[in-house]
């Protein structure tokens, strides 16, 4: 199922506008508000194929043999999974998706379009945050971060090469977990005081036990499998304030892609995060001691809930010295990441200067205050 | 200023930093040349003669005079004050070089005595005056002289010209190296964003808390140590002062 949005003025095709958070012809200018275009979304359902039963495929026996072409070395592997044709409603033209997308757009006509059926059921997303930088915003952040950079080539800087920049709707699972943490451990206090010839030093021992209840609230996990997972992490915090029930006109005019890894597969990623967590927040609430010695520290984490989330980021991709750059910028707050390239002259010239200081300021010492 | 002027600029700059100190002061020769009084005759004239030539060379390379003194009559004077008035009067009449390291060797108390003046004050301390004793004491104890003082010839020039490990230039560079490299390492980490996210992010604290908590005292315990004395000779001079008014640090002791 393609679903297309229509201006209802001019019959333009209209986009997620990250300015005015509302859809925007592209020709006439028309806003409507997402809550009104969900009832509009235009798609072309194939009813006809759905209502008939299908066919019982072990019941049916061949009735034609025929030998398969050998697979030669080189061309391109068909995924069998996925034979399902995305028509563009606009032109007709067969759209371009891998398994994974859920919106694109057409590759002819350049319509926005969002793939309905693979955004539904088990697949229908439950949050979204909508893109708050908008595509312009997000050149200028990215130039003005590359100039930022003190270990970046000079004609990096220069930002000119921009190969391509594209919003995307990434797949996150947002997970509520809670649990229990126990820490049974002794603690000491240490005074020091002199009276005398003598200084004393007094060791106080305490026998330090500590419950602690836990709730962990959406925390995001990248489930798709193109991204880095690192990446992804790094571009946290998303704010969860905007977060807003999911509805398929927010994809308008942006990529979006469907989860790799559902929310059990993920569960120990986040187990194992969450528990760096909790070991933190338990360790914090024993204060006021000089020295800690744990007996036995316990850990319970619960999942309950994981809420199928897509969040906004901008990847842009960056041609520098024949070799590209992905950076990704969170589309909520505009904070980039990615490895930039290091120039080795600018990383000699700051060892060298931050050395040779150094150097001369120890020999100063030396020399005239020893 | 240009790039390569600032390098020049850079390099004289180093360069004065590492270089020798005899660039930086040079040393005051002793005024008479005499560096044994052994008026108390415990070395042969060959041994005065080879000692002698020591304590020149050892004292061009310290920086300072290194003095032989021995006596059999100290006439009344007791401790240091011999050793003192023997300064005083080298220091008045020019004999002897203002920057000084003696030693001093009292037969009729069996006693010995080491100073340093000027300079030398600094870098010799009452405590090293000590450790310069301790060293030769037991040649002294048995009698061997000549060797004793050589031994104190060497210890001296060593102690005169010993810098702290953390005071020398090869042991900075290699720290400033370390620093700086570090230093570029870090913002090269950090140059692809980092993780602004940590424990308490998503803590949810409506619903997180302490269930139950225990601090139970179960013992004390005490430890004492006697409080390290306070060591003014530590910080070169220790307060002596000789009856000419001039300041010096000291060690002495019987054999």
């Amino acid at each position: 199922m393609v679903v297309q949005y229509k201006c209802p003025s001019c019959g333009a095709d209209m986009r997620y506008d990250a300015e005015t958070g509302k859809l925007k012809c592209g020709s006439c200018g028309k806003l409507m508000a997402v809550d009104d275009a969900k009832n509009e979304g235009r798609g072309r359902e194939e009813d006809s194929e759905e209502k008939i039963s299908p066919f019982r495929a072990e019941e049916i026996e061949d009735e034609a043999e025929f030998g398969r072409i050998e697979r030669e070395k080189g061309s391109a592997e068909f995924d069998g999974e996925d034979g399902h044709q995305y028509i563009c409603n606009n032109c007709g033209a067969v759209v371009i998706t891998t398994t994974d997308t859920t919106a694109t757009k057409c590759s002819f006509c350049g319509a926005p379009v969002v793939l309905g059926d693979r955004l539904s059921g088990k697949r229908a997303p439950v949050w979204l945050i909508p893109f708050k930088i908008t595509k312009n915003q997000a050149m200028d952040a990215f130039r003005k971060w590359c100039k930022g950079g003190k270990l970046t080539p000079r004609d990096f800087m220069t930002a000119d090469r921009i190969k391509n920049i594209t919003g995307m709707y990434v797949p996150f699972w947002l997970y509520d977990m809670d649990g229990t943490g126990e820490a049974d451990c002794t603690a000491t206090r240490v005074r020091t005081y002199s009276q005398g010839d003598y200084i004393y030093t007094e060791t106080k021992y305490y026998h330090v036990y500590r419950r602690v209840h836990m709730t962990y609230s959406k925390v995001p996990v990248d489930a798709s499998e193109k991204m880095n997972d690192e990446m992804m992490d790094k571009l946290e915090p998303f704010h969860e304030s905007e977060l807003t029930h999911f509805e398929m006109p927010y994809l308008a005019g942006y990529l979006a892609e469907q989860y790799n890894y559902d929310d059990s597969e993920l569960l120990p990623r986040v187990r194992e995060r969450v528990g760096r967590y909790a070991n933190e927040y338990l360790s914090s609430t024993i204060t006021g001691y000089s020295t800690v010695t744990y007996h036995r520290k316990d850990i319970q984490l619960n999942p309950v809930n994981a809420r199928y989330t897509l969040l906004p980021v901008w990847m842009v991709c960056y041609d520098y010295r024949d070799s590209e750059h992905i950076f990704a910028m969170n589309g909520q707050t505009g904070k980039i990441v990615g490895k930039p390239p290091l120039s080795k002259q600018k990383m000699a010239m700051w060892f060298a200067g931050i050395s040779a200081g150094l150097f001369a300021l120890m020999r100063l010492i030396t020399l005239f205050f020893v | 200023m240009g790039k390569k002027q600032w390098f020049v600029w850079l390099f004289i700059i180093f360069s004065l930093l590492i270089a020798p100190k005899s660039i930086r002061g040079a040393v005051i020769p002793a005024q008479s040349g005499v560096y044994v009084y052994d008026d108390a005759g415990l070395l042969t004239d060959a041994e005065r003669d080879s000692l002698s030539e020591r304590l020149k060379k050892r004292g061009e390379e310290a920086g300072c005079g290194l003095y032989v003194v021995t006596c059999n009559e100290p006439g009344g004077r007791t401790g240091d004050q011999y050793l003192e008035d023997f300064y005083d009067h080298g220091y008045d009449t020019k004999q002897i070089d203002v920057d000084a390291v003696l030693i001093y060797v009292d037969m009729k108390n069996r006693y010995v005595n080491v100073q340093a003046y000027g300079v030398a004050q600094k870098k010799i301390s009452d405590r090293i005056c000590d450790k310069i004793i301790d060293a030769l004491y037991d040649d002294l104890h048995y009698g061997d002289y000549y060797s004793a003082f050589l031994t104190y010839a060497d210890k001296a020039e060593d102690y005169m010209n010993y810098v702290p490990i953390y005071l020398r230039a090869w042991v900075q560079l290699l720290a400033a190296f370390a620093i700086g490299g570090t230093v570029v390492a870090g913002m090269a980490a950090s140059s692809g964003g980092s993780m602004t996210v940590n424990a308490g992010t998503y803590l949810d604290l409506r619903y997180s808390g302490i269930r139950a908590k225990r601090d139970e005292y179960v013992r004390t315990s005490v430890t004492k140590r006697k409080k390290p004395e306070t060591n003014t000779s530590s910080r070169g001079g220790g307060g002596h002062v000789s009856s000419g008014g001039h300041s010096h640090s000291s060690g002495g002791r019987h054999f």
